[in-house]
């Protein structure tokens, strides 16, 4: 009976974790991904999560359209979003040779643009984000969850060994960790590096925008819900280790995990400043973060 | 040099003229500063307070204004950050030269803005920031026109100790509003002898709450009470669905918003919340139907009648003659002081909380104007809307 009731536990702690975590690491790996092209940190990234919770709001409960319809919708916007963002923010100011600290405070410039048209569309009123999934409770084995919990978990499964296949097995994704590597070389190799850096932030938005599909039933739709989500991205990124998706997704995952541990065992008060220092111990043992050396080592 | 000299005293002679006539403009007209979240996480009671200040406006300017002079509404969005709240409130006091100053939903942002009323000795009318510590002790330059954290504690208290539970979970997010409710309700259910037997409290971003829930449903508590912002609030509630917790449950004021319902879903069906709003009040529907007439229909929460109501305040003591005689003079610092010493010489506002006929009461050492037991009535979240309580339902 205690043993059923542990693991009763330890199914939750698990499911809460990778809920949480599946989130963070979307965010994360987006990240890794516009930054391993182009070795700048996005901080518009959490505002793609809230373009792709906000623009569902708009297709399917304003203009009414299937949710079917609407989700690659959503995708196209967020796609579009981020190409401007390349276009129009990154483009010029590396063509300036603007060091890489101008060219993320640029982002950022860019996230808060983004807020502002999200205001002048949407409001400041907080939605709630149509469910492409149900909202309904389901136990399996035990272990309650919505299928829109698992819809998360899974997407993100999905994600990532689409991105390991685009990496590892096309010329593509060959191309993409070329110039990830050392841009100017892959450039001499015939690599068109500009390319790639587009096709980083048209897909790292793309995955933001899915993100807020799957997460906005959950948290609701607001225009400033994606700083917090950035942040959360920006740490699992710095302790998986800085330059690859699947490290950061890693990242990730340890943070949701960890902050669902604490929450039980402990109180979800003090989770952040736990994480907070254990991400600096790791970093002070393995400077590169928890897979930065190994993943740099397969690169 | 000569040139230069007749360019610096003609440009000091304009300087004056503008200030002077600046002076004058300001007196044709009394100004009234808006400072609050209109774009963020609060923005929903802050637009809903600021619509509510507006009708009061709208209504005292048809009617002639204040002694003929048109009330002017300056409004900025603070947003949840106490330093751009800091930035307008001294804006609205140095550059608009507004008599008084409300706003006040972002408990966070309320400290500073105390610090600066102050310095600058301007009446500051708060609306929901609930913490105790901003009107216990009293701030001179503070009142506040919303139930505080106690005030919500204590009819939470009440109705669970009349419906004989004698155990409790307290689950709230880590924001200043979660964690000073919780430590107000522990207090106002000791005072009954009803124990906490769980305060799980979750960051107010995460998108699973199933661990903190899980303790709960392991302690088994007699009723449980949530206190959060709307959408953490839906997400505690469906969590408690998903796992099973069918206990009794009351909510913070903040499902009183549309967001909460939505999210919660069926959930939400029989949970309880504090509001100050009886809609059974002639008055209060009347006031409720201008408002969705001016602004679309909105649920009839309280953050609508502390604008209505903090406004109206405002303007009954800026009718006084001492603040009128200060006006006429063009003295803005006597007109603030005056209107300062009209709220504790007026004392007794009328007001659209509570129950038929329930005045706000502020005095000398009494900055929190909602006072009494016949400030809340309950309301009950059914099929996605609010409905009167059951309060023998809940009991059972």
């Amino acid at each position: 009976m205690v043993t059923e009731a542990r693991l009763d536990i330890l199914g939750i702690l698990v499911l809460s974790g990778l809920t949480n975590g599946s989130v963070y690491a979307l965010v994360g790996l987006s990240l890794a991904l516009t930054y391993g092209a182009s070795r700048v940190i996005n901080f518009a990234q959490g505002e793609f999560v809230m373009l792709g919770a906000l623009a569902t709001v708009l297709f399917v409960t304003t203009v009414a359209l299937p949710m079917l319809v609407s989700i690659p919708l959503v995708l196209v916007i967020c796609a579009m979003v981020g190409l401007m963002l390349e276009r129009f923010a990154y483009r010029p100011l590396v063509a300036r040779n603007a060091p890489p600290l101008t060219v993320m405070i640029g982002t950022l410039a860019c996230a808060s643009i983004m807020v502002g048209a999200a205001l002048l569309v949407w409001g400041p009123n907080q939605y709630f984000v149509p469910n492409a999934f149900s909202l309904d409770g389901i136990t399996v084995a035990g272990i309650t969850s919505t299928p829109q919990q698992l819809a998360i978990i899974a997407s993100f499964a999905i994600l990532m060994l689409l991105i390991w296949l685009l990496l590892y097995r096309t010329t593509f994704g060959l191309a993409i960790r070329a110039v990830g590597i050392d841009p100017e070389v892959s450039k001499l190799m015939g690599i068109r590096a500009e390319r790639v850096v587009s096709f980083a932030f048209v897909f790292s938005a793309v995955i933001g925008g899915l993100a807020g599909i799957l997460v906005g039933p959950l948290l609701g739709g607001h225009v400033s819900m994606g700083v917090v989500l950035t942040i959360k991205g920006f740490m699992a990124v710095i302790l998986g280790g800085m330059g690859s998706p699947f490290a950061a997704a890693a990242g990730g995952l340890a943070i949701g995990l960890l902050e669902a541990t604490v929450a039980f065992y402990g109180n979800s008060l003090y989770a952040e400043p736990i994480i907070f220092g254990l991400i600096l111990l790791t970093l002070i043992v393995r400077p590169a973060g928890l897979l930065g050396e190994w993943e740099a080592m397969r690169r | 040099m000569n040139y230069l000299k007749t360019l610096a005293v003609a440009a000091i002679a304009a300087t004056g003229v503008t200030l002077s006539s600046a002076s004058a403009r300001a007196m044709e007209e009394i100004v009234i500063g808006y400072v609050d979240d209109l774009s963020s996480l609060v923005a929903e009671a802050g637009n809903d307070s600021l619509n509510g200040v507006r009708i009061a406006v709208e209504e005292a300017n048809r009617a002639g204004g204040i002694n003929g002079r048109p009330i002017r509404l300056v409004t900025y969005d603070g947003k949840v950050d106490p330093q751009l709240t800091s930035t307008f409130v001294t804006r609205v006091i140095v550059d608009d030269e507004a008599i008084v100053v409300l706003g006040g939903n972002v408990s966070g942002a309320v400290p500073a803005t105390i610090q600066i009323v102050t310095e600058e000795m301007v009446p500051f009318f708060s609306m929901s920031a609930a913490a105790d510590e901003f009107t216990d002790p009293p701030k001179p330059y503070f009142f506040r026109f919303g139930p505080s954290n106690s005030q919500d504690a204590v009819a939470v208290a009440d109705l669970i100790a009349a419906s004989g539970f004698e155990t409790v979970g307290i689950i709230n997010n880590s924001l200043p509003f979660g964690l000073d409710g919780a430590n107000a309700i522990t207090a106002a259910l000791g005072a009954h002898g009803i124990e906490v037997i769980i305060n799980e409290t979750y960051e107010v971003n995460a998108t699973d709450l199933s661990p903190q829930v899980a303790k709960l449903r392991d302690a088994d508590p007699d009723a449980i009470v949530v206190w959060p912002y709307p959408a953490d609030g839906g997400r505690v509630i469906r969590t408690m669905a998903q796992l099973d917790v069918d206990k009794p449950t009351v909510i913070a004021r903040v499902a009183l918003f549309d967001t909460f319902r939505e999210l919660a879903g069926e959930a939400a069906d029989g949970v309880m919340v504090p509001n100050t709003v009886d809609t059974s009040r002639a008055d209060v529907r009347a006031m409720l139907d201008v408002f969705a007439e001016r602004f679309g229909q909105r649920p009839p929460t309280m953050y609508i009648a502390m604008g209505y109501d903090g406004a109206n305040a405002a303007i009954t003591a800026l009718g006084e003659a001492s603040v009128q005689a200060a006006i006429e003079a063009g003295d803005l610092h006597a007109a603030r002081q005056a209107l300062l010493a009209a709220m504790e010489t007026i004392g007794s506002f009328e007001s659209i909380q509570g129950a038929p006929g329930n005045r706000l009461q502020f005095g000398p050492g009494r900055r929190q104007g909602l006072q009494g037991d016949s400030i809340f009535v309950w309301a009950e979240v059914q099929d996605g809307g609010l409905i009167t309580a059951d309060l023998e339902a809940f009991a059972n």
